[in-house]
């Protein structure tokens, strides 16, 4: 299903060049990847595992997931850089590590199928942004903020210190997500007809386009403490949306 | 009525799925509200039903496939439960196996509806058990799918089981330690906060927290730790008040610790 290749270096560097992204385009590349993929883009599952690294994800109109890993802006490219991302494939999963740990803040951009699945879990880095993918997508950080925008499906996202900012052109009925922030604000767009309920603690600032109803399913058994929780159904209630800052307020748009 | 079981008391069983599917009627509603406020047993079933129902509204088409259709639409036409479902077929797939119970839902409505006159306890009771069953196995099935949703879902299915099924509350248990997700495992202390007060689970919490790498998954912990109220867990809290890395980690504990600590008698002189 899968062909997989290491890019060489001169088509490392076109391919670095015609990335969508040019914020970092002054970064020189130390390595890249690429796997040709035969899945539909929304059968491409792409879970990439890299700490110390920004991630900058978009949608490319060909059937290959790339990856272009360029180092910060101080340092240049030298040989100990070389292979240090390792991509493999199995059925319709793409994986895409680092083979070993990187010691500065390093940039990676990932371009994937539209409508690709990802699963990403980051550590240390600075800002996860994906954009216009158009799939469902899980982001687990730390330090570093998480922006998606225009998926679809579903989303979960975990970063431990900074905003999440998600945008859902189209939702998947039935699935649950979760959005987690220790330090920062959360910003959800959603469809007019999402069916929902929030989970949300009852300390938290929650500022919403739709209308919210008190939901008392789930309330605690006779005896017990009131719960810290607040249930609030959006068009009538659904599967669940959790949200959680323990410094920063949940602002819940209308698409 | 006390809120104790007792096996003399008839419980309304068809009204109760009635209510449960929105098919009540204002008379039949009256009766069962009147029944639920003395017997927690079938309140707990009107829940469990309930949950079932939603997970039935909620499940997307397109993740059945057309065998599972047929054999949930074969099984929702036929006379009795169990033998219709192919128990092989849905371990093999969590979405399937979310389908099936909802279709043992559907199953026992439409039986609740045959039956009704004839107030078949013991077969309520083996619909009750099969229900339970079927819906237990899927949450463990969904707990070792590969994506955080399918996880997540496990959990919202699992946590009105907490209570009386130790087989999730050990699979809870093994995702608080372990699940690579946080999503996940606030999920599962979000389903611990609403089930009935578990104090072998709240000990499981404790023991899990030193190790929880996540700031917000552990601030969930000290609020549901601190609320068994045990001064015993004043040492644990004080410790992560003093060493956790996280400042608003370290400010809860105080807080909950401080909580403990029981007061000392108004003196007055």
């Amino acid at each position: 299903m899968f062909g997989s290749r290491r890019i060489v270096t001169g088509a490392a560097l076109a391919l670095a060049a015609s990335a969508p992204s040019l914020a970092h385009a002054q970064q020189p590349v130390v390595d890249s990847v690429g796997i040709a993929t035969s899945a539909s883009g929304s059968r491409t599952i792409v879970v990439v595992k890299a700490a110390n690294v920004a991630f900058t994800v978009t949608a490319r109109a060909k059937a290959e997931v790339s990856a272009v890993l360029r180092s910060p802006r101080s340092t240049s490219p030298n040989a100990d850089d070389e292979g240090v991302l390792r991509a493999t494939a199995e059925g319709d999963t793409v994986r895409i590590e680092l083979a070993r740990a990187l010691h500065a803040l390093y940039h990676l951009e990932l371009g994937v199928p539209p409508g690709a699945a990802l699963r990403i879990a980051g550590d240390n880095g600075g800002e996860v942004r994906i954009e216009g993918v158009r799939g469902s997508a899980e982001v687990t950080h730390s330090n570093g903020g998480v922006t998606v925008l225009d998926a679809s499906g579903y989303a979960i996202v975990a970063t431990s210190n900074g905003h999440i900012r998600v945008r859902l052109i189209a939702v998947e009925r039935g699935v649950p997500m979760s959005f987690i922030t220790s330090n920062g604000d959360i910003d959800l767009t959603m469809p007019a007809d999402v069916r929902a309920t929030l989970l949300i603690d009852d300390s938290t600032v929650l500022r919403s386009d739709f209308p919210l109803a008190s939901d008392t399913t789930g309330t605690r058994e006779p005896g017990r403490a009131r719960s810290r929780l607040r249930r609030l159904a959006v068009n009538g209630g659904g599967p669940t949306i959790r949200l959680f800052t323990n410094n920063g307020i949940v602002r819940f748009h209308r698409l | 009525m006390a809120d104790t079981p007792d096996e003399r008391v008839v419980h309304p069983d068809a009204e109760l799925l009635l209510l449960a599917v929105g098919e009540a009627t204002p008379a039949q509603r009256a009766a069962v509200m009147e029944h639920l406020g003395g017997c927690a047993e079938c309140r707990a079933s009107l829940r469990e039903l309930r949950d079932a129902g939603r997970e039935l509204d909620a499940q997307p088409m397109s993740d059945m496939s057309e065998l599972a259709w047929e054999r949930a639409l074969r099984a929702a036409t036929a006379s009795r439960v169990a033998p219709a479902i192919d128990r092989r077929s849905w371990r093999a797939s969590a979405p399937v196996v979310a389908g099936l119970v909802a279709a043992v839902l559907l199953v026992a409505a439409v039986l609740a509806l045959s039956v009704a006159g004839a107030r078949q306890g013991r077969e309520m009771a083996r619909l009750r058990a099969e229900l339970h069953e079927t819906r237990a196995l899927a949450v463990m099935a969904m707990l070792r799918e590969p994506e955080s949703a399918q996880r997540l879902r496990g959990v919202a299915l699992g946590g009105p089981l907490l209570g009386d099924d130790p087989r999730v509350a050990a699979a809870f248990v093994t995702v608080l330690r372990s699940d690579p997700s946080p999503n996940v495992r606030l999920a599962v202390l979000d389903a611990v906060d609403g089930a009935p007060r578990h104090a072998q689970l709240t000990a499981e919490i404790l023991r899990a927290l030193p190790a929880e790498p996540q700031p917000a998954v552990r601030l969930a912990m000290i609020e549901l730790v601190a609320e068994l109220g045990d001064p015993g867990l004043r040492d644990a809290l004080n410790a992560l008040a003093k060493g956790d890395p996280d400042p608003s980690v370290r400010a809860r504990a105080r807080i909950a610790s401080d909580r403990l600590t029981p007061r000392r008698p108004d003196v007055r002189q």
